[in-house]
């Protein structure tokens, strides 16, 4: 265990020493859906917390963890870490809790300060803990199988894009095929906690998905640093 | 505590490692020699299971080295180019974590970092070190936890004659405490001083292993000897002809030409070479 608490303290120095990563990734977010929120007929509605929630999730979950994970691997300390003997599951618990902690904050300030009404805020929280798990793991995967930073950038604003639009397009119910792949993708529960709001349940179809999504992710991150303990 | 047979290794056409074979003794220190390009480093990391060989095996710590698994690495030390530091974060910073992660005191760390003549810059960003200074951080935290096997990629590249001594000091130190001491150089004087037996290596081919003084003694064998007159003349002959010289009254001196390490390097690189 103190291994663990060592890796975590590890983790807020480099954060503390890296705080253009913290500033980015963390208060992006909020100022941009502040600067939105200073809109009248926007501030306090509750459609519009879903872009300041996609932010939160690509940026303060995704990025985060995808910058921080492949800036330690381009300057070779995750293998120095595999080298000194830190296990697996230790690594991936080190650095998915920042980003963790940080993402589920803000999407829980976020409709507090800006006074947008959660219809219910257990399904809210539940959907926010699995959505941020999802792009925590799917950005760590990304910078364990990026060579570089900037790949590690790269597809993460993929996911930022497919975060962002994925939404937009499904809200087109009529285009049942992107509806379809929405509830079934990453942003899916959080998709369809905002167009059933009330209506919405812990047990949906989007919400298994979306812990399926996971628990695969959980192989392939586990699998992913198996893979870096070697050269390639 | 660590064994290796029959290692290859290429890369594409590229021979890095051709059928070596070579064991460490539990208290040893090792000196892995060669050019740069030799294969000390790939050598290494197949050891430390960072890469996989072709053919042959590589056993340490009584297991093969593509089992190790991360408790294992809790006794292996290694300092080499695959290794990195948190640069934003200073140099005690980094080596505090090391220290924190193997249950090591921080005294301990303000000993090695005094002893290293780093303790005035510890709270410099690592990033900012010159070259000597990060060599220094990354050989206190290879020996942080006083491992059972430590691996070193060229430790004193960059460092002063001083601080080389230095650096040598502590690693017999930590050899008569049993520490195991796997040593790659190109610093021929370094593996003479330190090194209990070593391994001649050039383009992945072992050219000679043994002691350092085994190695030379048998060079000196062929060598031969300078005579020098008491007028300032002086002649090189066999060494059997050399002795009719001894006691002559107008010889100042006979000796015999020791090689040095590096001469025979030298010779036996040039020689594999000509095969």
């Amino acid at each position: 265990m103190y291994r663990l608490m060592t890796l975590l303290w590890l983790r807020w120095e480099y954060l503390i020493s890296n705080r253009v990563l913290l500033v980015v990734c963390v208060a992006t977010p909020f100022v941009d859906f502040a600067i939105l929120q200073a809109i009248p007929m926007i501030h306090g509605e509750l459609d519009f917390l879903n872009m300041g929630l996609s932010l939160v999730y690509s940026m303060t979950a995704g990025s985060f963890t995808s910058m921080m994970i492949s800036e330690e691997k381009e300057k070779k300390n995750l293998r120095t870490l595999i080298l000194s003997g830190v296990t697996k599951y230790n690594y991936i618990i080190s650095v998915i809790s920042f980003p963790f902690i940080f993402s589920v904050l803000s999407a829980l300030f976020m409709p507090v300060i800006f006074g947008v009404s959660i219809p219910n805020w257990l399904t809210y929280f539940v959907v926010v803990v699995l959505t941020t798990l999802a792009f925590i793991l799917l950005n760590l995967s990304i910078g364990l199988f990026s060579k570089t930073q900037t790949h590690a950038t790269l597809f993460s604003m993929i996911v930022l894009i497919i975060a962002t639009f994925l939404p937009m397009l499904s809200s087109d119910m009529s285009n049942k095929i992107m509806s379809y792949i929405t509830r079934f993708s990453f942003i899916g529960a959080n998709t369809e906690y905002f167009i059933k709001l009330e209506k919405f349940q812990i047990s949906e179809s989007s919400v298994f998905a979306l812990i399926c999504w996971v628990v695969v992710l959980i192989f392939i991150s586990n699998f992913a640093f198996k893979w870096n303990s070697r050269e390639h | 505590m660590i064994k290796v047979d029959n290692l290859s290794k290429r890369f594409g056409n590229k021979i890095a490692l051709e059928d070596i074979s070579f064991d460490i003794k539990e208290g040893e220190i090792f000196g892995f020699l060669g050019p740069s390009g030799a294969g000390k480093t790939t050598t290494i990391n197949i050891l430390t299971g960072q890469l996989s060989q072709d053919s042959g095996k590589a056993y340490i710590l009584n297991k093969e080295s593509n089992q190790l698994l991360p408790s294992d690495f809790l006794n292996i030390g290694i300092m080499s180019d695959t290794v990195g530091f948190y640069g934003k974060m200073t140099v005690y910073k980094n080596l505090q974590f090391f220290a924190k992660y193997h249950n090591v005191s921080l005294d301990k760390l303000d000993v090695l970092l005094k002893e290293l003549e780093l303790f005035e810059d510890k709270d410099k960003k690592a990033e900012k070190l010159s070259t000597g200074m990060k060599q220094r951080m990354l050989l206190i935290r290879s020996i942080l936890h006083h491992p059972k096997i430590l691996f070193l990629d060229e430790p004193t590249s960059g460092l002063d004659p001083a601080l080389s001594n230095k650096v040598h000091d502590i690693l017999l130190n930590l050899k008569n405490e049993g520490t195991t001491i796997f040593l790659t150089t190109h610093d021929m004087s370094e593996a003479t001083k330190i090194c209990d037996r070593i391994s001649l290596l050039n383009l992945g081919h072992i050219l000679e292993y043994g002691s350092p003084q085994e190695i030379i003694d048998k060079y000196s064998q062929q060598d031969k000897a300078v005579i020098r007159f008491k007028n300032g003349d002086s002649i090189m002959v066999s060494q059997a002809e050399a002795a009719r010289y001894l006691g002559g009254s107008d010889v100042a001196s006979v000796h015999t030409l020791e090689n040095t390490l590096e001469d025979i390097f030298i010779k036996v690189s040039e020689d594999s070479k000509n095969v």
